[in-house]
């Protein structure tokens, strides 16, 4: 470890609570950054950990809470006034200023920047240039940012905020879409800033990078802090794994090796073998991204007829990406998509639907001004067939009959388990070959989610082949055939479902170590 | 070098412009003068700020009526102390409507800018002691159009040098921080209030000199000729015919604009309006960065560098809808 911070404490927040709506998306955190120190601060998504930075940094107010940043309380400061304080951040999101040159957005930061630090527009490029050296992107100083590549944009970042002469960085996913190369050139700028004097506070989802550079570690989830300690000491929290992995995969991956393993619990339907080894889709080195973000490199996937396969790996792996991907709401870079023999790798989204590919979004995703059914003949607009509409919806209520009780009901008064009955039902009425699953159990009790899984394996037994990501998992490892992993854009692992939940390395994919 | 040749004809050319054409034809390029000032005050607010104001004509109305207003009061103050009063009134009613409006973001900030643009004009029909209603009121005769020319000119180029020195300074910096992320701008220490309430002011300002100009050419002020939503309209086509956020592409744009307009009015007499639509259609779709990124490009081309096609039609691609 690297110099650990005299303990002085920097920036001092008490019981911190965010609430949008009735959900607290922070709830009174407690979190203490000491001067000199790195540290990190994982979670699984939707944990609250930008909120908090936001919070701290002004963009949002907390609903409760007090945040003092040297013994100065800052809690209702505009954000501006907490900047020229001497805190800075980045941003997850990267958004240069396109049509400047590098050395104008790095001394964008210097010209304003901390208080008594101002400088005047041509000492501010200056100070571009001396922070560009230390990031090295000097050779890039004269380029427009647009021409620059994903990982320069990252440091590009990074260089503003250092350029505010901030004592304290909030750092915010700087590593995402970047490869394993590139992480380890930013862990150790992150270092060498760090050693310069600047406290800083990194979110993280990659766990090799964070867990390497972190002095402490703080973990984050449903928008409570869980734990805290070195990064050992956190990573050894059963706690941890379980809001990484899901309960029972926790539990199972800490006793494999050992000769007895914990049993499969309860009472569940087990899925169907495949019925015919005949591919339905194949996937061929695909890669796909967001603008300038790539997320997914050469990956590939084969799904046969009748098969239920589970997408794993953790945050930001890729899992949505890819699913958006086949159903072509990003498209593709390179590589192919097949399915059925057909090569859909130029297809447009409707096209995908009408091949019989169908994705039930994450977070459902209903028009809750409509009523369920409603929603549910929203699934079959492509369709003109007025006769087999009204059997499949005879068919979609026999399978869910809870959708036939509610189904004059809005969709938006539905509880969680039911709206997603409600977005699988809208999936299946487009009768799909291939139904894509996107966190099926997102927000969901445990009794819920044991039952939607079973409606995954009866729905596979009528003959649909199924991807499922969800995040337990040991739940969908127990549903599916086969399984893959993806880690950091990659596909690391695949194989037959019962092989993989006894392999440790699916727990280092999700924790790093 | 070459460049400042360039700029050397085109100002000798527009100085000799008066003795070259009829008096008549003159007032088409007055027209396209002021329209370049107030594409000029759009380009800040709305180019370099990235606030899509839709109610500038606001201002034209404001500075049209306070220069008016001015010369016939008991002072009877001279047309140019006038038209810098109006500037600056305008420039004040900008700052404090601004420090609300400006709260608002995206197609609130647009809708709400139109309803400030609608309530001066109603102010302005309504309010009989002061600007006599909708009758309007009536400017003493100046009825020489090389002296309005030259006016309109000389503060079209002061407005370039004042962007142009803007573009570089701590401000022109904080506006464009403003227009790529506003929440980064704040997080560098930039107090985004001031600075977009700065660019309001300032671009209200540009509007009402164009909008006094226009007011004692036409010796008449009435509502529905200055606050009408034709001028808000044309200031930002033009700055989108010849490139927002840059010095020269709002009056470049004026010029083409203008240009465009009178050609289609002379040939397409029935059709006018459709055929200007579908041209500044073309435009919007093809050079969504404007004539002077379209004029950037080939001075590369000519200095031997790439046009660089493969940023050219990201740009035409990333302006389209899906």
């Amino acid at each position: 470890m690297n110099g650990a911070g005299n303990g002085t404490p920097l920036l001092d927040a008490r019981g911190i609570t965010k609430r949008f709506g009735g959900l607290a998306a922070v709830a009174s955190v407690d979190l203490t950054i000491r001067e000199g120190e790195i540290l990190g601060v994982i979670g699984p998504n939707g944990a609250g950990k930008t909120t908090f930075v936001n919070c701290i940094t002004g963009l949002d107010k907390p609903t409760s809470g007090t945040i003092r940043f040297r013994g100065k309380d800052i809690t209702r400061m505009p954000s501006h006034a907490i900047g020229r304080l001497g805190i800075s951040r980045t941003f997850q999101v990267v958004r240069p200023l396109t049509h400047l040159t590098v050395r104008d957005n790095v001394a964008m930061g210097a010209m304003f920047g901390a208080r008594g630090k101002e400088r005047t527009v041509s000492q501010a490029r200056d100070r571009a240039e001396e922070v560009l050296h230390r990031v090295g992107l000097e050779h890039r100083i004269d380029h427009a940012a647009a021409d620059l590549t994903i990982s320069e944009l990252k440091r590009l970042e990074l260089a503003r905020a250092l350029a505010t002469d901030a004592a304290l960085l909030f750092l915010d996913e700087v590593m995402a879409g970047l490869n394993s190369t590139e992480i380890v050139g930013a862990m150790e700028l992150l270092r060498r800033i760090n050693r310069g004097g600047v406290t800083l506070f990194v979110i993280e989802h990659v766990m090799k990078a964070i867990m390497g550079i972190s002095d402490r570690v703080v973990v984050l989830h449903d928008g409570k802090k869980i734990a805290e300690g070195t990064p050992q000491e956190v990573v050894d929290r059963p706690e941890v794994a379980a809001a990484y992995l899901g309960e029972r995969f926790a539990r199972r991956a800490q006793v494999v090796g050992k000769p007895e393993r914990v049993k499969v619990q309860g009472t569940l339907v087990k899925a169907a073998p495949p019925v015919v080894e005949e591919p339905l889709l194949e996937v061929r080195a695909l890669s796909s991204g967001y603008g300038e973000v790539p997320v997914l490199w050469d990956v590939s996937l084969e799904i046969r007829k009748g098969e239920v396969v589970a997408l794993v790996g953790a945050n930001g792996a890729g899992k949505t990406t890819l699913l958006c991907t086949l159903s072509q709401l990003v498209k593709p870079r390179s590589g192919s998509i097949s399915f059925a023999g057909r090569d859909l790798t130029r297809a447009r989204p409707e096209e995908i639907v009408r091949a019989g590919i169908v994705q039930v979004p994450q977070g459902r995703r209903l028009f809750a001004g409509l009523t369920v059914k409603e929603n549910l003949l929203q699934g079959v607009y492509l369709r003109r067939d007025r006769r087999q509409i009204e059997e499949d919806l005879e068919s979609v209520f026999e399978l869910l009959p809870r959708l036939e009780e509610r189904a004059n009901q809005l969709a938006g008064r539905l509880s969680g388990g039911e709206q997603q009955m409600c977005a699988l039902g809208r999936g299946l009425m487009s009768r799909p070959r291939l139904l894509l699953i996107d966190e099926l159990s997102l927000g969901l009790a445990p009794l819920v989610v044991d039952h939607l899984l079973d409606l995954i394996s009866r729905i596979n037994q009528r003959g649909t082949a199924v991807l499922l990501v969800e995040q337990d998992v040991q739940a969908a490892l127990e549903h599916a055939h086969r399984g893959y992993v993806l880690e950091t854009g990659r596909m690391v692992q695949s194989g037959p479902a019962a092989e993989l939940l006894d392999d440790p390395r699916i727990r280092r994919a999700y924790l790093g170590m | 070098m070459a460049r400042a040749v360039l700029l050397a004809v085109v100002l000798a050319a527009l100085l000799l412009v008066p003795s070259l054409v009829s008096p008549y034809t003159l007032l088409t390029y007055t027209s396209a003068l002021c329209l370049a000032l107030m594409a000029q005050g759009w380009n800040l607010i709305g180019g370099y700020t990235g606030y899509a104001a839709f109610g500038n004509v606001a201002f034209v109305g404001i500075g049209a009526y306070t220069t008016g207003l001015l010369m016939l009061s008991r002072w009877h103050v001279p047309f140019v102390p006038a038209l810098f009063a109006a500037a600056l009134v305008s420039a004040l009613l900008a700052t404090v409507i601004g420090i609300p409006v400006l709260r608002l973001k995206g197609h609130y900030f647009a809708i709400a800018t139109l309803g400030v643009a609608e309530a001066f004009r109603e102010i302005a029909s309504a309010w009989d002691d002061l600007t006599n209603g909708a009758t309007g009121i009536d400017l003493p005769v100046r009825s020489d159009s090389r002296f309005f020319y030259y006016v309109a000119l000389a503060l079209v180029v002061g407005g370039i040098v004042i962007t142009a020195r803007l573009e570089r300074s701590k401000l022109g910096y904080g506006w464009v921080a403003i227009r790529e992320d506003q929440d980064a701008a704040r997080m560098l220490g930039i107090d985004t209030t001031v600075f977009k309430v700065a660019a309001f002011a300032l671009s209200a300002a540009f509007a009402a000199c164009a909008g006094g100009i226009i007011a004692y050419q036409d010796i008449h002020v009435a509502p529905d000729d200055f606050f009408k939503i034709e001028y808000t309209l044309q200031m930002i086509i033009a700055c989108i015919i010849g490139g927002t956020g840059t010095v020269w592409g709002p009056p470049v744009g004026a010029a083409v604009y203008q240009l465009l307009s009178t050609y289609v009015w002379s040939h397409f007499l029935e059709l006018h309006p459709t055929v200007l639509g579908v041209l500044i259609i073309l435009f919007v779709v093809f050079l969504p960065r404007g004539l002077m990124d379209l004029f950037r490009r080939m001075a590369a081309v000519a200095r031997g560098g790439r046009f660089g096609s493969d940023v050219f039609l990201a740009n035409v691609r990333a302006s389209r809808l899906e």
